[in-house]
């Protein structure tokens, strides 16, 4: 033992160390890959909080900006939350068009559009039925959800539910309808119930307090029926021809219980919204159809028909000039306008922008109209000296889909285009440079304010332009 | 035959140094699989903590101020959910979110809503 050869005197040591220091080597790899996901992991967190934080400073501008205008070019607001501390710096203020926007769908099927207060719906038939949601102010998606079964969707409105803004959906399962409740965090009620009758020309509204959601369902004509969402209760009613059953917002009922077997004639109806069509501060109702026009007033029941086999073929209200007036075509083939007045429904020469050929519903506030035409949406000014087509297509929807004043919608296959608020006018957009800082995290992103003044308040949304690589 | 083999200090020094390598290994590695669970943990619990931000920020109106205490699961693996939406000045309302999973793991998120640009769109 103790006499080993000169050549491997030495050899077992120097095994051990070559061993060790692979070893150690490995080890320190070992630590090198641990720090590595240590720091990714912190960045991760640190990411996700300063997206929140990003958030909630942008929110806080907006209102900032709602409230008191915009800053002056170079002014900076500092936020601070979670720890990030965020500036926004406000660039110059420059003119800006109508407020655009696209929503995605997905696949290639035109979705049903439900418009609801501060979000878009997208119904599309696939798997099902799949409701996507948007946001409008900022058009990104925020949810989609399956109703995993293959029924016919019968009928979508928007739907206030529990206080929030949601859409409601009738499906026919053969034996009957399936009806969903679906608010942006999902689906919050279903019910099954049975409604005769029920079509995609069915006109629904819904109203009533929380916990006693009304749907009034009409048939198309003047039966129809009101049925308790929560109980899934129904009762057929009956109305005045030329209107139909109908809820109030606040859940008041127009139409009384129909006799059992009864058949009436009456001419169809294809819309029916509310507004203070008399300017007496109080909510009237009113009801067109292709060949009738009814306002339900403190005056009683109004019809806005000019005579006996009149055409309807445009209809709406223009707060501040016209009022609820319509267009409509004589059996002999001229056009003919008449308007809510004090005294009921007259003749009106039509001026401005009354000679553009509407169709359908319009939308107007003290200058501007806005509606559909052959062809696509046109804008205009009352007066008429100032017109623009924004939008191009033969299919559209209104409704609010931002919590301000009618938007429009063209629903496209895989998506929707849609206009803001077009009643607002154009407006100014502001650049604001925004830097957010997190421990060792730096990041910059460039955002745009768009501000309108919508009296009576002034409305304001915001666009991320690009982030800013450091 | 005398010619061939290690002498006994040889032996007892490689030993020593093996053992005391191998004594590192074992800490170390200890010490990473410790960490890539805490890590996981720590993963997880952003992703819940991310997810019921998001489930808050799309409630319409934002909700009255209230605080929960619930557990979920991801992966099998058991965590509490504390959310809290308080009051944070005239017009604001402070949403904080943490996640644990234990004492060593807790991922705590902030979102500020300013009740008023939602609230007037009425």
């Amino acid at each position: 033992m103790n006499g080993s050869a000169p050549g491997n005197r030495g050899a077992a040591i120097l095994i051990a160390v070559a061993a060790a220091l692979v070893v150690m080597l490995a080890v320190g790899v070992l630590f090198a890959l641990m720090d590595r996901m240590i720091t990714g992991q912190l960045q991760r967190e640190s990411e996700a909080q300063i997206r929140l934080s990003e958030a909630s400073a942008l929110d806080a501008m907006i209102r900032i900006v709602e409230t008191g205008g915009p800053p002056e070019p170079g002014t900076a607001h500092r936020f601070n939350l979670g720890g990030v501390v965020t500036t926004l710096t406000a660039g110059v203020l420059e003119r800006t068009d109508l407020r655009r926007g696209g929503f995605t769908t997905g696949g290639d099927a035109t979705p049903l559009v439900v418009p609801s207060g501060r979000f878009l719906f997208a119904v599309t038939p696939e798997n099902g039925v799949t409701v996507g949601v948007f946001s409008g102010s900022t058009t990104e998606r925020l949810g989609s959800y399956r109703l995993g079964r293959t029924p016919l969707l019968t009928l979508a409105s928007p739907i206030r539910w529990q206080g929030g803004d949601a859409v409601l959906l009738a499906l026919d399962n053969g034996a009957g309808q399936e009806i969903f409740v679906v608010s942006p965090s999902g689906v919050q009620h279903s019910l099954t119930t049975v409604i005769d009758g029920l079509c995609r020309s069915s006109v629904i509204t819904s109203g009533g307090a929380e916990g006693s959601e009304l749907l009034a369902v009409s048939n198309g004509g003047n039966r129809g029926f009101v049925v308790n969402l929560r109980s899934g209760l129904s009762t057929e009613l009956i109305s005045p021809p030329g209107t139909c059953p109908a809820i109030t917002p606040s859940g008041e009922v127009f139409g009384r219980a129909a006799a059992a077997g009864s058949l009436t004639l009456a001419p169809p109806v294809t819309d029916v919204f509310f507004e203070d069509v008399n300017r007496d501060g109080r909510l009237d109702m009113v009801w067109a159809g292709p060949r009738t026009l009814y306002a339900l007033t403190s005056r009683g029941l109004l019809s806005g028909s000019p005579s006996p086999g009149a055409s309807l073929l445009a209809w709406g209200m223009i707060e501040g000039s016209l009022g609820l007036g319509a267009r409509w075509s004589m059996p002999g083939g001229q056009t003919l306008w008449t308007r809510l007045t004090l005294d009921g429904f007259s003749p009106y020469e039509p001026v401005g922008a009354l000679t553009i050929p509407w169709t359908g519903r319009f939308f107007g506030r003290g200058t501007v109209v806005a509606g559909t035409v052959p062809g696509g949406v046109m804008l205009s000014s009352v007066s008429g000296s100032y017109s623009q087509q924004i939008l191009e297509g033969n299919h559209f929807v209104w409704g609010d889909a931002d919590g301000g004043d009618v938007d429009v919608f063209a629903p496209l296959s895989g998506g929707i285009e849609a206009v803001f608020n077009p009643l607002a006018g154009d407006g100014f957009s502001q650049h604001f440079d925004m830097q957010s800082s997190l421990n060792a995290l730096n990041t910059r992103s460039s955002h745009r304010l768009l501000i309108f003044d919508d009296f009576p308040r002034r409305r304001v949304f915001s666009e991320r332009e690009r982030p800013v690589k450091q | 035959m005398s010619s061939r083999g290690f002498t006994i200090v040889e032996v007892i020094v490689a030993t020593v140094v093996m053992v005391v390598v191998l004594g590192v290994l074992a800490m170390a590695l200890r010490f990473f699989f410790k960490g890539s669970r805490t890590l996981e943990l720590r993963q997880d619990a952003l992703t819940l903590a991310v997810l019921e931000v998001g489930s808050v920020e799309i409630l319409d109106p934002v909700p009255e101020p209230y605080s929960t205490v619930r557990t979920d699961t991801l992966m099998g693996r058991g965590y509490s959910v504390r959310t809290t939406l308080a009051w944070s000045g005239d017009e604001t309302r402070l949403l904080t979110v943490r996640v644990s999973s234990g004492d060593s793991v807790s991922v705590e998120l902030y979102r500020q809503f300013i009740i008023s640009n939602r609230e007037e769109s009425r």
